[in-house]
C-alpha cells in the first residue's frame, strides 16, 4: 500500500495512463484511424484523382451540415446504448432492429390513430414508442432467463418477426398507408418532435433526449445496486449468482431496458420533423432490416460499451455518414461512399479488437510490475 | 562418471525489483530423491521453470554430467529425459490410460497407430515399478491416484531420468502416499533421479535423502536429511518458529444451529447421486469437519446447503428455520457465511474492486444504499475498516481491482467479508487451498475466533493436518455418504484415511448411535 502513497504529477498521468477508458479511448482512436485510411485506399481505387478533395469532404463534409449530424446520430445513439447496456450484463442483444422497428411503429400508430392535443401527441408517441421496444425486448429476455434459450438466437429472430409484423400491420392501415406510393402517410404536426431551429435539417429534441438517457443510464451502471448487480453479473456470473443477486429477475429487466432504448430509437428517428413544411418523415414497409439497430452493434462497440462512450461514437459514425453523402459531389456514386463508410465502420467496430491488444501491450510491463509488487507483499507480509 | 547429474550453480532470475532466484545452487545426486521445501514465493516455481527452459537466468549455469547445457524450452528439457508430474494433472479426460501415456510419441507405422505395442511396453513398466493401471481404463472414470500413476508412467514411457514431483501428495490419501513414497525409493534403488517439491515436513523427513530450502528467493542450504529434525527445517523454510498446533480452548457446543436431514444431492456428471442421504447437525460455539478425499460429494452438499443446487430430497433447518427451498439471499439473510471452495470462479468478481467486492454480499442493505442509490462513502469506510481489520494488502488499498491482488490477500478479502457479515453459521470450504504456511496460520485462527464468537462452523476440508488441527467434530465423506463421525481429540490420522479411502465405512445407524 505504502509504495504507491506518494501523490505526484507523474503517478497521476500514469494512473490517467492506466485506467480502463483511457485504453479503451486510445484503440477506439486507433481503429477509426485505420478505418480511414483503408477507406482513403478504397476512393483512391474507385477514382483516383477525385480522392484527395473526396476524402477531405468525407473527413469535413458533417460540419457543414451539424444540424444533420445531430439528427441522424441521435437513433443510432439509441440502438447503440441498446447494445451496449445489454453488453454490460454479457447479453448480446442483436435484436436492436426488431425492437427499434416495434418502437417506430408503435409511435406511428399513436401519431395516426390517437387524437391528442399538441405538445401532448408527440410525448405520447414517444412513450408509445418505448413500449414497442421493450416489449420486443421483453420477449427474448423471457426467454433466455426462464428457458435459457440463448438472445443471439431469439433476438436475431425477432428482427425478423418484428419487421414482418410491422409491414403487414401498416399496409392493412388506410389510415396509415398509401398503397400507391408504398409509403406511410404524413404524420399529424402534432405528433411531430419539436424542432430545435437549425435551418435545413431535421434535428430536433430528441437529441438532446438521447443524451439525457444516455447520461441517466451512465448513472444506473455506475451508482445504483442495479447497476452494481448488471455489471457483477456481466463480469462473473458466477459470483453473482453465489451473492445472491437475482439473475432472472436482472436479464429480463436488462433487456427491457434495452429494447426501451432501441424503442425510442425508432420513435425518435420516425418523429422526427420534416425540412419541407406539411410533410414528415415516412415508412416504406418494403421488408428490410432496420440498418439503424446493426449500425448500434458498431456504435456499441466503438464506444466501448459505455453510455458516455457511445454519445461521441454516434456522433462519429453520423458525421462520416454525412461527409460520405457530400462526396458523391465529385462523382463518387452513392455505392462506392457506402462501401468506404462501411469500412470505416467496420474498422471501427474492432475498437474492442484493438482495446485488448492495446491493453495487452501496455499491460505487458505493467503486469510484470504487478507480479513484482505481489512478490514484494508477500515478503512484507511474511516479514 | 559424475556425482551430480543435475547442478544448477549460482542461478539469479531477476524480475525487475525483485530477486525471485538469489544465488540458488542445487545439486541433485545420481538417483537419490531431493526434496525442494520453501512456502509460496519462496522461488521453488521460478527455479523449475528455470529448470525446464521457461525462463532464461541472468547469471548461473545448469550442468548435466558435469558439462555446462543450454535449456531453452521444455523440448529441451524433455530431449535431456527431464521429466515433470505437476501438482494439476494433464490428462486428457475422456481418453484412455494407455493413449494419454502415448500422447505426444504415439508409436506409428505410416501413420497407423501401433498401440498394442505401446500397450506391452507401458504394461511392462508398470510390473517393473508397481504402478498398478489398466491401460484401457477412461482417465476420467479412474481414482485421482491412479491418474497420477498414469502421470508417473508418461515420464517412464518418455524413459526420463531425472522425475520432478509438484506437490504430489495434496491430492492423496495416507494410505497412497505410502505406496507414492514406495514408488520413489524404488525409482531411486533404479539409479532414477528425483526432485520432490513439497511443503509437507513429514514427507520429507520419511522419504527424502537430502533437502534444500528456499526462502524469499535465496537458498538456506541443502542439508542432509538423517542429521536434522523437522523443527530444524521449518525455521530454515519460514524464519521463525512455526506452531505446528493450532492453539485453541475446549469447544463449548451450545444449541444446534445447522441441522441437515436425509440430503441428497443429483451429481451433474454421472447418473448416480453425487450426496445420499446426509444427516448431520452443527452447533453453536464447534467447527464440524467434513473431511475427505476430494470428489466424494463435499462439493455437491455445499452447493446444496448454500443455495447454489437444488436438493433432489432433504431437510436443511437453520436456527430452525427451514431453508430447504429458500433462495440464497434468503439464505444469508438467516444467517449462513460462504467461503467458497473456489474464489475466482464464485467469491469474487475480480474486475471489481476490493471496496466493491467486500460489499458482495450486503450492497443491498439500508446501510449501503438508499432508494436503489449506492452510498459510495460507507461502502469505502467500510472496506478501510475491514482491510485494516483483516490486514488485507493491495497496491492501491479499497480501489485496487482485485484481479491485481495475490492469492492470499484475495481469501483474507473473501474471509474478512464473510465472517464481519452478521452470520450464525459459517461454511468455509477449503479456506486455506493454495496458500503459504503464514497465511494458513492467520486463517485458522479466524476459523477459531469465529468459533470462540459463538458461531457455528462447517469445514470442508482435504488436508488431513488442518481436519485434526482445527476441527472440533470430524465426519468423513466417502462416495457421497458420511462414513463416520469422529471426535478429532482422540482419532488419529490413520484411522480417518482409512474411512476415507472407503476401506472402513459405519452405517448411517451406527453413526446415529454414537
Amino acid at each position: 500500500m505504502d509504495n504507491n502513497k506518494i501523490p505526484s504529477s507523474k503517478t497521476k498521468l500514469k494512473s490517467l495512463v492506466n485506467s480502463k477508458g483511457f485504453s479503451a479511448f486510445t484503440a477506439a482512436l486507433l481503429a477509426i484511424f485505420l478505418g480511414l485510411i483503408f477507406g482513403f485506399i478504397v476512393m483512391l481505387a474507385a477514382s483516383p484523382s477525385n480522392s484527395v478533395a473526396g476524402f477531405g469532404t468525407v473527413l469535413t463534409g458533417g460540419l457543414k451540415r451539424i444540424g444533420d449530424v445531430f439528427y441522424f446520430a441521435t437513433p443510432i445513439l439509441m440502438t447503440g446504448l441498446a447494445v451496449g447496456f445489454a453488453f454490460k450484463m454479457g447479453l448480446f442483444n442483436i435484436g436492436a432492429s426488431g425492437q427499434y422497428t416495434m418502437g417506430m411503429f408503435f409511435a406511428i400508430y399513436a401519431g395516426f390513430m390517437w387524437k391528442l392535443p399538441p405538445g401532448i401527441h408527440w410525448i405520447v408517441c414517444v412513450i408509445a414508442g418505448m413500449t414497442g421496444g421493450m416489449l420486443w425486448g421483453f420477449i427474448p429476455g423471457i426467454f433466455k432467463a426462464l428457458l435459457n434459450v440463448n438472445e443471439v438466437i431469439t433476438s436475431i429472430m425477432f428482427n425478423y418477426i418484428g419487421m414482418y409484423l410491422v409491414d403487414m400491420l401498416i399496409q392493412r392501415n388506410a389510415t396509415m398507408y398509401i398503397s400507391s406510393k408504398t409509403r406511410t402517410q404524413y404524420l399529424p404536426a402534432s405528433a411531430q418532435l419539436p424542432g430545435l431551429g437549425i435551418p435545413h435539417s431535421s434535428v430536433n429534441i430528441s437529441f438532446i433526449i438521447a443524451i439525457c438517457i444516455a447520461a441517466i443510464l451512465f448513472i444506473v451502471l455506475n451508482k445504483t445496486t442495479f447497476g452494481y448487480e448488471l455489471k457483477a453479473t456481466g463480469y462473473n456470473k458466477y459470483a453473482a449468482t453465489y451473492a445472491g443477486m437475482n439473475g432472472k429477475r436482472n436479464i429480463i429487466l436488462t433487456m427491457v431496458i434495452a429494447g426501451a432504448m432501441a424503442g425510442l430509437g425508432g420513435a425518435f428517428n420516425i418523429l422526427a420533423p420534416s425540412t419541407i413544411s406539411g410533410s414528415s418523415m415516412t415508412y416504406e414497409p418494403i421488408n428490410v432490416i432496420a440498418a439503424n439497430g446493426f449500425n448500434g452493434i458498431a456504435v456499441a462497440l466503438l464506444g466501448n460499451n459505455s453510455p458516455i462512450g457511445i454519445i461521441f461514437s454516434a456522433l462519429f459514425i453520423s458525421h462520416i455518414q454525412r461527409g460520405g453523402t457530400l462526396a458523391s459531389l465529385f462523382g463518387y456514386k452513392p455505392e462506392i461512399i457506402d462501401v468506404v463508410i462501411a469500412v470505416i465502420i467496420y474498422f471501427s467496430a474492432f475498437a474492442m479488437l484493438m482495446n485488448q491488444g492495446v491493453v495487452k501491450f501496455l499491460k505487458k510491463r505493467r503486469n510484470r510490475n504487478a507480479e513484482v509488487n505481489k512478490i514484494k507483499q508477500n515478503l512484507k507480509g511474511e516479514a | 562418471m559424475e556425482e551430480y547429474i543435475i547442478e544448477m550453480l549460482n542461478i539469479t532470475k531477476e524480475f525487475p525489483g525483485i530477486m525471485a532466484n538469489d544465488d540458488i545452487t542445487l545439486r541433485l545426486k545420481k538417483g537419490e530423491i531431493h526434496a525442494l521445501l520453501g512456502e509460496n514465493g519462496a522461488g521453488k516455481s521460478t527455479l523449475m521453470s528455470v529448470l525446464f527452459g521457461l525462463y532464461q537466468t541472468e547469471k548461473g549455469e545448469i550442468r548435466m554430467n558435469g558439462k555446462a547445457v543450454k535449456i531453452n524450452n521444455p523440448n529441451d528439457a524433455n530431449a535431456m529425459g527431464i521429466g515433470m508430474v505437476h501438482q494439476h494433472f494433464k490428462l486428457v479426460e475422456i481418453f484412455t490410460v494407455l493413449e494419454n501415456i502415448i500422447l505426444g510419441v504415439e508409436p506409428n507405422k505410416m501413420g497407423f497407430l501401433q498401440k498394442k505395442k505401446a500397450g506391452e511396453k507401458v504394461l511392462s513398466l508398470s510390473k517393473k515399478y508397481g504402478l498398478k493401471v489398466d491401460p484401457d481404463a477412461i482417465i476420467e472414470k479412474i481414482s485421482v491416484g491412479m491418474q497420477q500413476r498414469v502421470e508417473i508412467l508418461k515420464m517412464l514411457y518418455r524413459e526420463n531420468d531425472i522425475l520432478i514431483f509438484d506437490e504430489p501428495t495434496a491430492v492423496l490419501t495416507p494410505h497412497e502416499i505410502e505406496e507414492l513414497m514406495e514408488i520413489m525409493r524404488g525409482f531411486a534403488k533404479e539409479g532414477k533421479s528425483i526432485l520432490f517439491i513439497t511443503h509437507k515436513l513429514n514427507e520429507i523427513m520419511a522419504v527424502a535423502d537430502r533437502c534444500t530450502v528456499l526462502c524469499k528467493g535465496k537458498c538456506k542450504g541443502t542439508v542432509e536429511i538423517k542429521n536434522t529434525t523437522k523443527e530444524e527445517l521449518s525455521r530454515m523454510m519460514v524464519g521463525r518458529d512455526v506452531a505446528f498446533k493450532v492453539e485453541k480452548k475446549e469447544s463449548v457446543p451450545g444449541e444446534v444451529i445447522l441441522s441437515v436431514r436425509n440430503v441428497t444431492v443429483a451429481s451433474k456428471t454421472h447418473s448416480n447421486n453425487a450426496v445420499r442421504n446426509v444427516s448431520f447437525d452443527v452447533r453453536a460455539g464447534e467447527i464440524v469437519c467434513l473431511a475427505g478425499i476430494d470428489g466424494n460429494g463435499q462439493t455437491e452438499f455445499v452447493s446444496g446447503l448454500t443455495g447454489l443446487e437444488r436438493l433432489s430430497a432433504g431437510n436443511i433447518t437453520l436456527c430452525g428455520k427451514n431453508i430447504t427451498r429458500q433462495s440464497i439471499r434468503s439464505r444469508s439473510k438467516a444467517g449462513l457465511s460462504h467461503i467458497p471452495e473456489d474464489r475466482h470462479k464464485h467469491g469474487l468478481v475480480l474486475d471489481y474492486t476490493l471496496e466493491e467486492n467486500m460489499v458482495l454480499q450486503r450492497y443491498w442493505e439500508p446501510e449501503f444504499q438508499k432508494s436503489g442509490f449506492i452510498k459510495g462513502p460507507a461502502i469505502r469506510k467500510y472496506s478501510e475498516m475491514l482491510i485494516e481489520q483483516y490486514d488485507v494488502r493491495s497496491g492501491q488499498g479499497s480501489v485496487t481491482v482485485v484481479r491485481s491482488m495475490s492469492g492470499g490477500n484475495q481469501q483474507k478479502a473473501v474471509i474478512a467479508r464473510e465472517i464481519d457479515k452478521e452470520h450464525k453459521l459459517l461454511v468455509a470450504v477449503q479456506p486455506t487451498r493454495g496458500l503459504d504456511v503464514g497465511a494458513i496460520e492467520y486463517i485458522h485462527k479466524q476459523l477459531i475466533a469465529t468459533r470462540d464468537a459463538g458461531k457455528a462452523v462447517l469445514l470442508v476440508s482435504l488436508e488431513l493436518e488442518e481436519v485434526m488441527n482445527v476441527s472440533d467434530r470430524i465426519l468423513v465423506m466417502y462416495e457421497g455418504e458420511i462414513a463416520g463421525e469422529f471426535d478429532a481429540k482422540t482419532t488419529t490420522v490413520q484411522e480417518l484415511g482409512l474411512y476415507m479411502s472407503g476401506a472402513k465405512r459405519n452405517t448411517a445407524k451406527e453413526i446415529q448411535n454414537g
